[in-house]
């Protein structure tokens, strides 16, 4: 069997540290990804808002992709730098469309797609209780918009906010980072990983599924 | 650094394997009693039995804590007489690492460093023997690998020319899972190694159809990893008590002894690598360099009573 080129133990004692090395970036990036969901589920600031979270969303991502995975992982796993730029290349098509949003809009959430999108926002924003939950101490929790499974979940929830719905060029890099946390969950026999790429595949299953006539007229009655 | 002997024969390398199953340790200081050293087939150089593994286990970057819990490890291994160690740059922090613990806790003058090249996005093989000497902090690496055989044909003539230079000491080709065997084999036929590594234990014994007896009778000693396929053979058979005869009859006092000496009575084993987080766990692990080791009928009841569990 394959395995991991580290541990859980390991994996969640150097978020200790990371999290201690950059205390304020990670308080900071935990708040604004916060602002982040509260302005997609209230549909806040209209198109203003619009680029305000695109903005604070693909600043996440390049933050979790060069400190996290290209500084940070690179340490500990020899693929680290892969994702490192994935992340760079998915925080480049936020931030162009935080630079141009075109008719996107955000609301407050409706049907399957905007419920499940909030759903999986909150489950991004609590993550760390749900790490505390798996026996680990609380300043090992990964945080949204510094790390990367609440950064690709959180994302992912409010793209589900989105109306009409989310450009589809926005699913690839969450897709394959479902892959990766999948893939990790099992080898590391860590359920918390396992349910991080459920939650991205359906976001990514909705999303295109919403582009059907059947499940448009559905989800939004 | 050890001086590198004058190769031997097949025979002569036999008898040196029988006649020194178990003699005296060269540093009575770290180890008391005797413990099980094998030749090196190429040179006759006597090492350890068991050596020590770091996928996984030293891959702790940066943690201080988990820096000291290693050296501990690391501190055990050699007061109970160990000397080869494992390593390669696709383990992350490994090698960094084993460099501090090194530092912390003295390199005895006997260690034996062995790491890998290991290139999938370029690279040399001098290149990495710098990299390794310079992590490691020991000035030297004396067995270099070719990982997983990757990129084999570019890599084996820079650690042949290495070799010939005195930079290291011995050349090896190592794969793992029993991924690869016959290009392993392939290549063992056809370069004068001094070591393969390959995975062998009590339930993954494909190894022991064509590569442990072309290892002895090409002269190539053999490295073993995965003796305890990660974990899983004491997930698997620990529940499960030793069976009765497995002291008097196998020299085995624990699970961790009975996994390494069925691997270590293989006469074409140099040395088993296994790694552990833990102090306890390797005084374990190098329990099996002391007291008998399984005959051949024995080591067949070991593998019978395993697959009957």
């Amino acid at each position: 069997m394959l395995s991991l080129p580290y541990s859980s133990e390991v994996y969640f004692a150097l978020m200790a540290d990371y999290n201690a090395r950059w205390l304020p970036a990670v308080a900071a990036g935990a708040a604004l990804s916060l602002a982040a969901a509260l302005v997609a589920l209230s549909g806040a600031g209209g198109r203003s808002g619009v680029r305000a979270v695109f903005g604070l969303l693909g600043a996440g991502w390049a933050w979790t992709g060069v400190m996290h995975q290209l500084d940070h992982m690179a340490a500990l796993d020899f693929l680290a730098p892969v994702y490192g730029w994935a992340f760079l290349v998915q925080a480049a098509l936020l931030l162009g469309l935080s630079a141009v949003p075109g008719s996107l809009r955000f609301g407050r959430p409706r049907g399957v797609a905007g419920w499940t999108g909030a759903g999986l926002a909150a489950a991004a924003l609590f993550y760390p209780v749900a790490v505390a939950a798996q026996g680990y101490a609380w300043r090992e929790a990964p945080l949204a918009g510094t790390a990367s499974d609440p950064t690709v979940l959180l994302t992912c929830g409010i793209l589900l906010l989105a109306r009409p719905g989310p450009p589809l060029w926005l699913l690839p890099v969450p897709l394959a980072w479902a892959g990766v946390a999948g893939v990790g969950g099992y080898l590391l026999s860590s359920p918390l990983d396992g349910a991080v790429a459920t939650g991205i595949a359906l976001a990514c299953m909705i999303a295109v599924a919403e582009r059907t006539p059947w499940f448009a007229d559905g989800s939004r009655s | 650094m050890t001086p590198a002997r004058p190769s031997i024969t097949r025979r002569g390398f036999l008898a040196a394997a029988a006649a020194s199953a178990v003699c005296l340790p060269h540093a009575p200081a770290r180890a008391s009693g005797s413990v099980l050293r094998r030749p090196v087939p190429s040179s006759g150089e006597l090492l350890p039995a068991v050596g020590m593994g770091t996928w996984i286990t030293f891959n702790v970057g940066g943690s201080e804590t988990l820096r000291r819990e290693r050296a501990e490890v690391l501190r055990t291994f050699f007061a109970l007489g160990g000397t080869v160690i494992d390593s390669s740059p696709m383990y992350g922090s490994s090698e960094e690492v084993l460099g501090w613990c090194l530092e912390r806790i003295g390199a005895p003058g006997d260690l034996v460093p062995a790491t890998k090249v290991w290139t999938p996005a370029g690279g040399t093989a001098d290149g990495q023997i710098g990299a390794s000497e310079r992590l490691w902090r020991t000035g030297r690496i004396d067995i270099m690998q070719v990982h997983n055989l990757v990129d084999w044909e570019r890599h084996l003539d820079a650690l042949f020319a290495a070799k010939a230079e005195g930079r290291i000491r011995y050349v090896g080709v190592t794969t793992s899972h029993g991924r690869r065997h016959a290009e392993l084999e392939r290549v063992m036929r056809d370069h004068p190694l001094d070591f393969v590594q390959l995975t062998y234990n009590i339930v993954d014994r494909e190894a022991e159809a064509r590569l442990l007896p072309l290892a002895a009778e090409r002269g190539i000693g053999v490295i073993v990893n995965r003796p305890y396929r990660q974990k899983q053979l004491f997930r698997m058979y620990e529940s499960a008590p030793l069976p009765g005869w497995a002291q008097e009859e196998a020299g085995a006092a624990n699970w961790a002894e009975f996994f390494l000496k069925f691997i270590l009575s293989h006469p074409a084993v140099t040395c088993a690598i296994p790694a552990t987080t833990r102090a306890d766990h390797m005084r374990e692990n190098m329990g099996a360099l002391h007291g008998p080791l399984p005959d051949a009928r024995t080591r067949q009841r070991m593998a019978a009573h395993v697959a009957g569990l």
